[in-house]
């Protein structure tokens, strides 16, 4: 009975947990709680000053971030001469332009360095490279990647016509494919490198009072004349309807795990009960000869499949929020694409708990009246 | 007190039908030891069950002081069993996971007796028995003789209106079959009517009548003069 609690529990919650988990580093590591980018049809934010400033005025705001993004292509052993069948050494990539410091507050980036250093807001042409752009932490068959780059490597970044060199300071691993997936560079040198409107941004990313709801903020921020070419979004709007999709079907896929661990369960505790009547069927009968009334029968059955699901859902709750939850919270799961957390809320597992109740006393009351049904005298005698 | 009525029973095995009881008709007076003889297959357990309630699908009329009570549905049969009827099964029938004392108490707890007051109950009732320094015992403690004095305290604990006996010396050697009838013979002359199945003719005879029942009729109702106590070698 306790397998089947942590089998209805822990295995949705393990498959809610892996969208959770990549949800909840999506949040912290890249959109923070509000995030603002520009309307389709526009390329940036414009009046992207005035938007922090209204961000700032709100009360429940922590920190913000902007973030300028460009397309570039960034190539390593530019000053080797090729023979006719290699390739370039090259990736094409995102450069992030950024306040390092405001960055770090709002995802924590600093975190994730894995060799070198992070950006300070004096470096110029320094950068941080995403993990997932160097082939030695890709496999294999990752596509556009960049080989042999360390820290201090020099490499060429090419925007548009315009190449400059650049030197990798540190480089960034981290689960969320937005993030490892770019480089980072200071936004004031940026700005130097080629003629970009300062008051313009691609993100900006907000971090709120965690008491706040982000909606609050947004409809704040909709609602202060902000420029019409940002989209402000909670960080729930911000992952798309591809995350909630593929949340919804992890939730589903879980439900369908739990009900067959149910409906196993069911099974087994109807077995159990069935036999434990059956081989006691000439008692029930003595029980019923002296007068002892059916019903009064049926609830000692019934009391049993209680029992025995109370004793088993009391050591699957104490497993799960003594030992499991407090594991998987401070070591999650190591998927390819997220830290899994064991998902598990109280109205959910409430929820199952109720579901196993309900299918242990329907499986303990039927085998009960199989046999309380059986003639006494039959009973009685073993016939 | 008891008046049966063209009792007749008939199993069916696939395509076969024996009639096992094929009108039977006879009453018991109040305070009366009837004892059922006839061989083996005649029918005098099955009339017993009948009697008694127990078998659940009967053909004929039973009443009790007047009430018919072969109309009862399954329910109220089980709780008529539980207030007005005593059985002793020739295979004692108590509850191996409860103790002596525990097993002639459950029927007066089920009534809704108070714990304490059953208990109490029971224990004088296997003090009538001769079994009160065994009231801790499990069934699996007991010998035969022994357990048979619980199912007999288990049936008188409650005052009931009669007691139905089946073969309750069957399993017993004679000195204990002797102390079992004894206490049956005791028990009536303090009143209580008892209705006894059993193929012992020594037995029979230290009750007030003996009805034979031969290829399910009855071939014989007569009255004992003069019943005794046995006397049982020690």
């Amino acid at each position: 009975m306790m397998v089947t609690f942590l089998n209805l529990v822990v295995i949705s919650g393990i498959l809610i947990g892996l969208i959770a988990g990549s949800s909840n580093d999506f949040r912290s590591h890249y959109s923070g709680d509000v995030f603002i980018k520009p309307k389709t049809e526009y390329k940036v934010i414009r009046d992207a000053d005035k938007i922090v400033g209204i961000a700032k005025g709100l009360p429940e705001v922590v920190d913000i971030s902007t973030r300028y993004l460009l397309p570039v292509s960034l190539e390593n052993d530019y000053k080797k001469e090729l023979s006719e069948n290699k390739s370039k050494n090259i990736s094409s990539t995102i450069l992030a332009g950024i306040t390092p410091a405001d960055e770090d507050k709002v995802t924590g980036l600093s975190s994730f360095l894995v060799e070198g250093d992070f950006l300070s807001e004096d470096d110029t042409d320094k950068i941080l490279v995403g993990s997932s752009l160097l082939s030695q932490y890709s496999d294999a068959l990752s596509q556009n990647t960049i080989k042999n780059v360390k820290i201090g490597s020099k490499l060429r970044m090419t925007i548009g016509d315009n190449f400059h060199d650049v030197i990798v300071k540190g480089i960034i691993k981290i689960k969320v494919g937005d993030v490892s997936q770019r480089i980072f560079m200071n936004k004031k040198h940026m700005l130097n490198l080629i003629q970009l409107n300062k008051n313009d941004a691609s993100e900006i990313a907000i971090t709120i009072d965690p008491k706040t709801e982000s909606a609050y903020i947004k409809e704040s921020l909709q609602n202060s004349n902000i420029d019409k070419s940002a989209l402000v979004q909670t960080w729930e709007e911000a992952q798309g309807k591809f995350f909630k999709d593929l949340s919804s079907t992890f939730t589903i896929l879980g439900n369908v795990i739990g009900t067959i661990g149910l409906v196993v369960a069911s099974i087994t505790i109807f077995i159990v009960i069935f036999i434990n009547a059956i081989s006691r069927k000439k008692f029930i009968g003595i029980l019923k000869g002296i007068g002892v009334s059916g019903s009064t029968i049926r609830y000692s059955y019934l009391f049993q499949s209680i029992f025995y699901a109370t004793i088993g859902s009391l050591l699957g709750l104490m497993l799960l929020y003594g030992i499991l939850v407090p594991y998987f919270d401070k070591n999650p799961i190591d998927f390819p694409f997220s830290d899994g957390i064991l998902a598990v809320t109280a109205a959910g597992t409430t929820w199952r708990l109720g579901l196993l109740f309900l299918a242990t006393l329907i499986a303990g009351f039927l085998p009960a009246q199989i046999v309380i049904r059986r003639n006494t005298l039959d009973s009685i005698l073993g016939r | 007190m008891l008046n049966a009525k063209n009792i007749t029973k008939t199993f069916i095995t696939g395509e076969v039908e024996q009639k096992v009881l094929k009108g039977i008709d006879f009453s018991v007076e109040g305070g009366e030891f009837v004892s059922i003889m006839g061989r083996s297959g005649a029918g005098k357990s099955t009339l017993l069950y009948i009697l008694s309630l127990l078998d659940e699908t009967p053909s004929g009329q039973v009443f009790i002081k007047n009430e018919e009570i072969t109309l009862l549905s399954g329910d109220e049969a089980v709780s008529y069993r539980l207030n007005n009827f005593g059985f002793v099964f020739q295979e004692y029938a108590l509850l191996p996971e409860l103790n002596a004392l525990e097993n002639v108490a459950l029927p007066l707890l089920m009534r809704g007796q108070k714990r304490k007051s059953a208990y109490e109950i029971a224990k004088k009732a296997l003090e009538q028995v001769g079994l009160e320094n065994k009231l801790e015992n499990f069934s699996s403690q007991l010998s035969g003789g022994e357990q048979q004095r619980v199912s007999i305290a288990r049936a008188v604990a409650h005052n009931p209106k009669i007691i139905f006996a089946d073969e309750p010396t069957a399993n017993l050697d004679t000195q204990r079959a002797c102390e079992i009838m004894n206490i049956f013979i005791d028990l009536n002359k303090k009143g209580q009517t008892i209705v006894m199945v059993t193929h012992e003719l020594e037995y029979a005879k230290a009750t007030h009548r003996i009805i034979e029942l031969r290829d399910g009729l009855t071939v014989n109702d007569r009255r004992i003069l003069d019943p005794k106590m046995l006397l049982c070698k020690l």
